[in-house]
């Protein structure tokens, strides 16, 4: 009896903890529509709920999936002596056309009173499409729907509440509510969702994590969205890469899932094609046909360790098989061989060019603040572009094993990397069997020293595993050249190493990978591929 | 009258003895396939250049090649010409010179242009060599380049090249350079 009556005394307390929690969760303040300073001391306010009762007003943040579209939210007021189901709450939208400057958000410039964000298509880099949840967004559509007349119950909890459903990566919703005369909270009250203290767009939960106060007075670092202030991952660094705080946070869709970027880290956006030039591809053709690596790593590991693997996009890609055109940037893409170099299709004149249109790679089609290139067409606004690697199977020659195009200016210059796969396959061929027979080894930098490496997946370090070491060695060393690594040529005139370090120091943009076979035939074949950046790459890549 | 380079002879057969074997990313020796260590006893100088429609392809383009060749030290010499569709983007000059004068391509590889089997033909049989024989170069072979860029290369790309000089002589497609060669050949 004693031992049942603890346990609902455990129970009770615990309920009361909840309770208590739940009180202190935070609600929104209505805002004063001139300043748009929300009102602390208001008898009205607003608390969120998602689908299954649980309050999500400190850390809502709107979004968008292509596969699953936005998530239903609850928005329930908070109103004493008022039965909530007395009001019909409206969702302001813009009157007029948004003239999108790349200067300031046209939805909330106070002293005009905020209205409903309708940002350009889906995400910053996305313009949503007919195959997707809800298809392509009408132009100037709300960035939300508000469909309840009637506030209905949410499930999971005693509270009646209107059902608001996200239809871009990172709106901002504005609901107007009246309640009526002779009540306590008798008034117009307007609410921005999510609360964004200083209307810069940008919630004021995200705000706090990736904007931190830069000091005591300064409360974020990113007050006006407009800022560009990434750096890393060493010092010195460039600063910025060629997006926007408030395009950061509204974010992009990669690989299908979207994706709000860390305006304090530099990031880079990467497309790969596989294959041109003949099939099937080595990189990945599909279930049971080899492709490099095939030792349970990934493709652009060796890119990441220049670029955090965090920061690294890779967009409309799918490992393991074969990749194409994306629509999550601007592909104007057609095709390369060796006979008619890279095709793209201008968007003008509809034909097919070598030369590649100017937005060509675009990843910030929909940005609210672009930043990049210059445009030809400068209502379009600045061009930031992601990197291209496209695998050519090409054999007609043994070399080079890879190029990247004219470039200068990070991303943002006419950059386009080519790896040659079968080239390196058949290089790596010719290496091993110039060690007739001997073990193969392979060696990567790590420390200060060149480490033999295993097979992570426990297999043999045979022909296939060396291919993987290089495949990854080739197409990051390609895409940093993209990045402009090295940016100086180094080296001497009769010694030069062009942009690259000298072979054997160790770092991916070293000019070679090197071998070394033993005078004993008992001896081994060694190899000896970098896998890493050294601090001087990652200080001076460019992402922009 | 074949120029006899008076060294040591000693049989260029690959020796494997703990030999570092660069292979190149790309860039200034991308592997350039025909270089040895050290002289053959057959050495042709003379100048080669080489002309290309479209220097900033990353693809193939046509490249005409004009070769001056000496088979008696320099005394008298012999133009050779041919066009072959070729890459030249991120190649070094002895990488380009290697396509054209030693790489042979083994099925399934798109044949050797025929218009390089003819130049190597005709070069070989203009000085009585065995048809049989092949060319090569040494690290030294190449000398007094016009070079374009800052890395030693005949044709500009930004792989290679100063980006400063983009906008200067690398930016017109066509191109053209000349160095001074002597081709090895056993």
């Amino acid at each position: 009896m004693n031992r049942h009556f603890r346990l609902i005394a455990m129970l009770i307390v615990a309920t009361v903890s909840l309770g208590a929690g739940t009180v202190e969760a935070g609600v929104i303040f209505p805002i004063n529509v001139q300043s748009g300073t929300p009102n602390p001391n208001s008898a009205v306010t607003v608390s969120l709920f998602d689908a299954n009762g649980q309050d999500i007003t400190d850390k809502f943040l709107p979004t968008w999936e292509p596969a699953t579209g936005g998530p239903t939210i609850y928005v329930s007021f908070n109103a004493p002596g008022v039965v909530p189901t007395s009001v019909t709450p409206t969702l302001k939208t813009f009157n007029g056309t948004p003239v999108f400057n790349g200067l300031v958000n046209p939805f909330w410039v106070p002293p005009t009173a905020p209205t409903t964000s309708a940002y350009p298509g889906r995400c910053t880099n996305y313009d949503g499409f007919a195959t997707d949840f809800g298809g392509v967004p009408a132009p100037n559509s709300p960035d939300y729907t508000f469909p309840d007349a009637v506030a209905t119950q949410i499930p999971g909890t005693q509270r009646v509440g209107f059902r608001l459903i996200s239809q871009d990566c990172g709106g901002m919703a504005v609901i107007e509510v009246t309640f009526p005369s002779g009540t306590p909270a008798a008034g117009t009250y307007t609410f921005v969702i999510p609360a964004d203290s200083n209307h810069n767009g940008i919630p004021d939960s995200w705000e706090a994590q990736f904007c931190p106060p830069t000091s005591p007075t300064v409360p974020s670092s990113c007050p006006l969205g407009t800022e560009d202030i990434d750096t890393g991952p060493l010092s010195p660094s460039q600063i910025g890469d060629g997006i926007a705080a408030f395009d950061e946070y509204r974010g992009f869709i990669v690989s299908g899932k979207h994706v709000s970027t860390d305006p304090r880290t530099r990031d880079v956006f990467v497309h790969l094609v596989n294959p041109q030039c003949g099939t099937p591809s080595l990189l990945g053709a599909g279930p049971g046909v080899l492709a490099f690596p095939n030792d349970g790593t990934g493709l652009f590991d060796n890119l990441a360790s220049l670029v955090p693997a965090s920061q690294v996009h890779l967009l409309g890609f799918n490992q393991g098989q074969t990749n194409g055109t994306t629509n999550e940037w601007v592909d104007r893409f057609q095709s390369f061989s060796q006979q008619t170099g890279f095709q793209y299709l201008d968007p003008i004149t509809n034909t097919v060019t070598s030369v590649a249109p100017a937005d060509d790679r675009r990843i910030n089609k929909n940005a609210i603040f672009p930043q990049g290139t210059p445009n030809p067409i400068p209502a379009n606004g600045l061009i930031h572009r992601g990197l291209r690697a496209t695998e050519c199977l090409d054999i007609s020659a043994t070399g080079p094993l890879g190029t990247t195009g004219l470039g200068g200016g990070g991303p943002d210059g006419p950059d386009g990397s080519l790896v040659y796969t079968q080239r390196i396959v058949n290089y790596i061929d010719t290496l091993i069997a110039n060690g007739q027979g001997r073990a193969l080894r392979v060696f990567t930098f790590q420390n200060g020293n060149w480490v033999q490496q295993t097979n992570p997946n426990g297999g043999p370090v045979d022909a296939n595993y060396v291919k993987s070491q290089a495949m990854k060695f080739y197409l990051a060393h390609e895409l940093s050249h993209g990045l402009t690594l090295t940016p100086t040529v180094e080296g001497t005139k009769t010694t030069s190493y062009g942009y690259h370090h000298a072979p054997g120091t160790g770092s991916v943009q070293d000019q070679t990978i090197v071998q070394k076979i033993d005078k004993s035939a008992s001896g081994f074949n060694s190899f000896y591929i970098p896998s890493i950046y050294n601090g001087a790459d990652q200080s001076s890549y460019k992402t922009e | 009258m074949i120029a006899r380079v008076v060294t040591t002879v000693i049989a260029i057969a690959f020796a494997v003895v703990s030999a570092v074997m660069p292979a190149w990313a790309g860039g200034p020796a991308d592997n350039p396939t025909c270089f040895i260590a050290k002289k053959t006893n057959t050495a042709l100088p003379g100048t080669i250049s080489a002309n290309v429609q479209n220097a900033l392809t990353q693809g193939n383009t046509d490249v005409d090649f004009t070769l001056r060749l000496s088979g008696d030290n320099g005394k008298t010499f012999t133009f050779f010409r041919a066009s072959v569709n070729m890459q030249v983007f991120s190649r070094s000059n002895a990488g380009i010179i290697c396509a054209l004068l030693f790489d042979v391509s083994v099925p399934p590889a798109p044949p050797t242009p025929q218009a390089a089997l003819d130049l190597r033909a005709a070069i070989l049989s203009h000085f009585g060599l065995s048809p049989t024989a092949q060319f090569f170069l040494t690290s030294a072979s190449l000398s007094n380049d016009e070079v374009q860029g800052s890395t030693g290369q005949w044709f500009c790309n930004s792989t290679l090249t100063d980006p400063s000089v983009l906008a200067g002589p690398c930016n017109p497609q066509r191109g053209g350079s000349m160095a001074d060669v002597i081709l090895y050949v056993k």
